[in-house]
């Protein structure tokens, strides 16, 4: 069919709306992120120094990472909190693969086996949250139910003791660097970098936001809603247990049921994304953002003499003040 | 039955479906040849929609075949129709709010850019594109969510046309469009035309049928009704009668309009605005009158209720028998009640029984002391308005959402009857009802009104409106455009001015006192 017969002569359309600069609100979240490691900075000229950034940074790896896994689930299957995608059990994953890492290098098995092994038994978790969520169990309860699963078999695995993890790639992990970047940012840049690109750069990408804001809508596009929505828990899966090594290498060991400590701070990151972005949707580098952020909490917290007991309240009141931010910007955008 | 002729594009024959007890479709069939507009009318709940939706493979039909260039087909899910080349633009609007227009627009066409998106020059493009379709400027680097809902709707049609297809079916697709929208519409499609592309176009407007149309087939009840060829000498009065299957006397159009008893307000409306939709609208309603309001899709008049029984934030004041509403719960405190246009979603509890739903307003009348409830008084108090409204089945511990649609909603307007309610708010009460229902509420309406219940009655049924508003206003884009009453409402009128296609519209729009037609009987 020739398209140019569909010429329409002369210019009868009405006035359009353009593109507005985003209003100064959609830096706010930025704003706060900010301000609050500027008063530590302030604070505390130790929080500024290179020593203290890279460790910050190190944690904010493994939320980061196991973060951009869940984002991309909650991209796909939409930012409802209870019908939406969610992956509840990104923590367990992460736990377990660090203690089938551990304990396939104790049993003699290669650095890169021991890492591979972990990751395909991740991989195959989140190919099961994948199949009962597309056989239309609800995200939230499937993936409690595969939390469940995994952190059993991670005391099965380890025998709910601790698993030494050292030497070798493990000990590079922990403590190697590239041009004065620790390892495990420079494993945090790479999968960022990764993820941003396949999520924000590719026909991919705009069909995983397709298919999670409106199903229908994608399904009707000729999308396959259902191999969108598995390969989401499978890539949260994998980067779940990349976190997991990476956990495990930094504490030399794996630490059973060390997975239900994380899950909220993964969990945390992946939502505060919206703060970081222009149209408020899940995205990748406001997930690495919010983990830097979420890591700078309780280091600066620490650093300013906050008392221990307080860090937690102190770092849950600052976080409210974030997403709130998120609130007042919603209101005015249309919905 | 159409003869078989050899440039047949599309034929669907025997095609039947249910939902649970509900047959919706039995033994229907459709012939589509290529380079042809045919029309697909009939009634809500005639079963247009589901035939489009097993069509395009949202559902899948009980038995029958698809036939497309005389071979079978099979159908299972959207992607099987978009890869035959079988194009639809559905009624509601299946769209990504937070996708951007670019985005939207060449989802799924394979032409995203693959590994690499350049958003850049894919807004340039689809710029290009829409306006190569659709005639208008669209900035595609807009969100979807930020159109309006014509915009939306111009989307959709051009990235039909990009599909290139060859059915192309259009469900109501001039419903949130201006008239000088709908003429570029019908230019695109007869373009469409031209190349042979088969077109499906579904309507309510049977005057675009004798405009765009070479024949029209018509569905009532969930069977071929018949057909009509408009081009030779059948007129629109024939699809009316096949539609409806007889003369229908719905409404009185002789009765002569109710004069209210008093001049105090029972409901007042000053400055009520919501920002990009309502520019402050003053009205009131007096006891013992309905005012209508109308107007197209887009207009305001589907965030007016919610704006006014104080669900969505607005500016402006609401006043309920000289008392300042704030919110809903002040509204039904001061005898405010709320008829909800989505049924399903806002106005009933699925799950719980009619007599539940029915006392869930009046429950300071069932309950003794301590608040516990008396299952004899509420049994009592439901009976008696399921008798009143003869809501079927007559049982009020029959689940709610096992009813049909219309029994819902008869069950909706009980439970205001109970709450003794006299300012009403009634928010399309009878979409998705049957005829028999409707009569019924009709009447429950004519008896509240006359009892001295004040009604604001929004519909977008004309039909509706010229059978039982006493006086009727119509919004366009946010404002009042004319206040019509008595003889002056006609349904014609009515359709002008909502669509802005007589001056006196873009002019009132524009002025801020509305044209005021009056020609009382």
């Amino acid at each position: 069919m020739s398209t140019a017969i569909l010429e329409i002569p002369g210019d009868t359309g009405a006035p359009t709306p353009t593109r507005k600069r985003p209003s100064l609100l959609a830096w706010a979240g930025y704003g706060v992120v900010v301000l609050v490691l500027g008063i530590f900075a302030l604070g505390s000229p130790y929080f500024l120094q290179w020593e203290n950034l890279s460790s910050v940074l190190n944690q904010a790896a493994v939320f980061g990472i196991a973060g951009i896994g869940l984002a991309v689930v909650i991209i796909t299957g939409g930012d409802d909190v209870l019908e939406g995608g969610i992956d509840l059990s990104v923590g367990a994953t992460a736990g377990l693969a660090g203690s089938v890492t551990a304990v396939a290098a104790a049993a003699g098995a290669g650095s890169l086996r021991a890492v591979l092994t972990g990751l395909a038994v991740a991989a195959a978790l989140g190919a099961l949250n994948g199949a009962a969520v597309i056989l239309g169990l609800r995200p939230l309860l499937a993936t409690l139910a595969t939390m469940g699963i995994a952190t059993s078999l991670d005391l099965v695995v380890s025998d709910n003791i601790k698993v030494a993890l050292d030497g070798g790639v493990f000990l590079w992990l922990r403590q190697g660097s590239i041009a004065g970047l620790p390892a495990s940012v420079l494993v945090l840049a790479v999968a960022a970098l990764v993820s941003w690109w396949a999520v924000a750069r590719t026909s991919w990408g705009v069909h995983s936001y397709a298919v999670g804001q409106n199903s229908i809508a994608a399904s009707i596009a000729g999308l396959s809603v259902a191999r969108h929505r598995f390969m989401s828990y499978v890539i949260s899966g994998v980067l779940g247990g990349i976190a997991g090594v990476l956990l495990a290498s930094r504490l030399s060991a794996a630490v059973p049921g060390i997975g239900g400590q994380i899950l909220l701070d993964i969990i945390l990151v992946a939502y505060m994304s919206t703060v970081f972005s222009r149209r408020l949707v899940v995205n990748i580098p406001g997930t690495v953002v919010a983990a830097i952020f979420v890591a700078g909490l309780a280091n600066g917290l620490t650093l300013l003499g906050v008392a221990s007991q307080w860090v937690g309240a102190a770092k849950g009141v600052l976080i409210l003040l974030v997403l709130a931010v998120v609130v007042v910007r919603g209101r005015n955008t249309a919905k | 039955m159409t003869s078989v002729s050899n440039d047949r594009l599309l034929s669907m024959s025997g095609i039947t479906k249910s939902f649970g007890s509900a047959q919706v479709l039995s033994e229907v069939s459709l012939e589509l040849a290529s380079g042809q507009i045919l029309g697909l009318v009939g009634e809500n709940g005639a079963g247009k929609s589901t035939l489009i939706k097993i069509l395009t493979g949202l559902h899948t039909a009980d038995s029958g075949s698809i036939l497309l260039d005389g071979k079978p087909v099979v159908i299972t899910c959207p992607a099987d129709a978009e890869a035959l080349g079988i194009h639809v633009i559905h009624q509601e609007r299946y769209l990504a709010p937070q996708l951007s227009v670019a985005e939207q627009l060449y989802l799924g066409l394979g032409k995203l850019g693959g590994a690499w998106v350049r958003r850049g020059r894919l807004e340039e493009r689809a710029s290009a594109d829409i306006k190569r379709v659709t005639g208008q400027n669209i900035d595609a680097a807009l969100l979807v969510g930020q159109l309006t809902v014509a915009q939306q709707q111009l989307i959709q049609i051009t990235r039909a046309v990009l599909s290139e297809p060859r059915v192309l079916i259009l469900d109501e697709p001039t419903a949130p469009l201006a008239a000088g929208e709908v003429e570029q519409l019908f230019g695109t499609l007869r373009r469409l035309q031209e190349v042979g592309v088969g077109i499906i176009y579904i309507s309510h407007y049977l005057q675009e049928l004798n405009t765009i149309t070479d024949r029209i087939t018509v569905l009532r009840n969930g069977r071929n009704a018949g057909e009509v060829s408009l081009g030779s000498g059948d007129t629109l009065d024939d699809v009316v009668e096949l539609m409806v299957g007889r003369k229908v006397v719905e409404f009185d159009h002789g009765r002569t309009p109710r004069s209210p008893q008093t001049e105090d307000a029972a409901l007042k409306v000053t400055g009520l605005g919501v920002p990009r939709a309502l520019n402050g609208l003053d009205f009131q309603v007096l006891p013992g009158e309905v005012l209508a309001v109308t107007g197209l899709v887009g207009s305001g008049i589907e965030i007016l209720a919610d704006a006014l029984t104080g669900i969505t934030k607005r500016h402006g004041t609401v006043e309920v028998k000289g008392g300042r509403v704030r919110d809903v719960a002040d509204f039904v405190a001061r005898g405010g009640a709320y008829v909800p246009s989505n049924r399903r979603r806002d106005g009933i509890f699925l799950r719980n029984t009619v007599a539940e739903n029915i006392s869930v307003t009046a429950l300071s009348k069932i309950t003794r002391s301590l608040g516990v409830i008396a299952p004899a008084l509420e049994n009592k108090l439901a009976q008696r308005l399921i008798n009143k409204l003869d809501v079927r089945p007559a049982n009020g511990s029959a689940i709610a959402g096992s009813l049909s649609g219309g029994n819902q909603q008869k069950v909706v307007l009980a439970k205001w009857l109970a709450s003794d309610a006299s300012v009403l708010v009634l928010d399309q009460p009878t979409s998705g009802v049957d005829v028999g229902s409707r009569a019924q509420i009709y009447a429950q309406i004519n008896e509240l009104v006359d009892g001295g219940a004040a009604v604001l009655l929004i519909s977008v049924d004309l039909e509706e409106l010229v059978g039982i508003a006493d006086r009727t206003l119509v919004l366009y884009r946010g404002n009042i455009a004319a206040e019509l009453s008595g003889n002056a409402v006609t349904t014609e009128k009515l359709l002008a001015i909502a669509s802005g296609t007589n001056g006196a519209a873009e002019l009132s729009a524009k002025a801020t006192n509305p044209i005021n037609v009056r020609q009382d009987a």
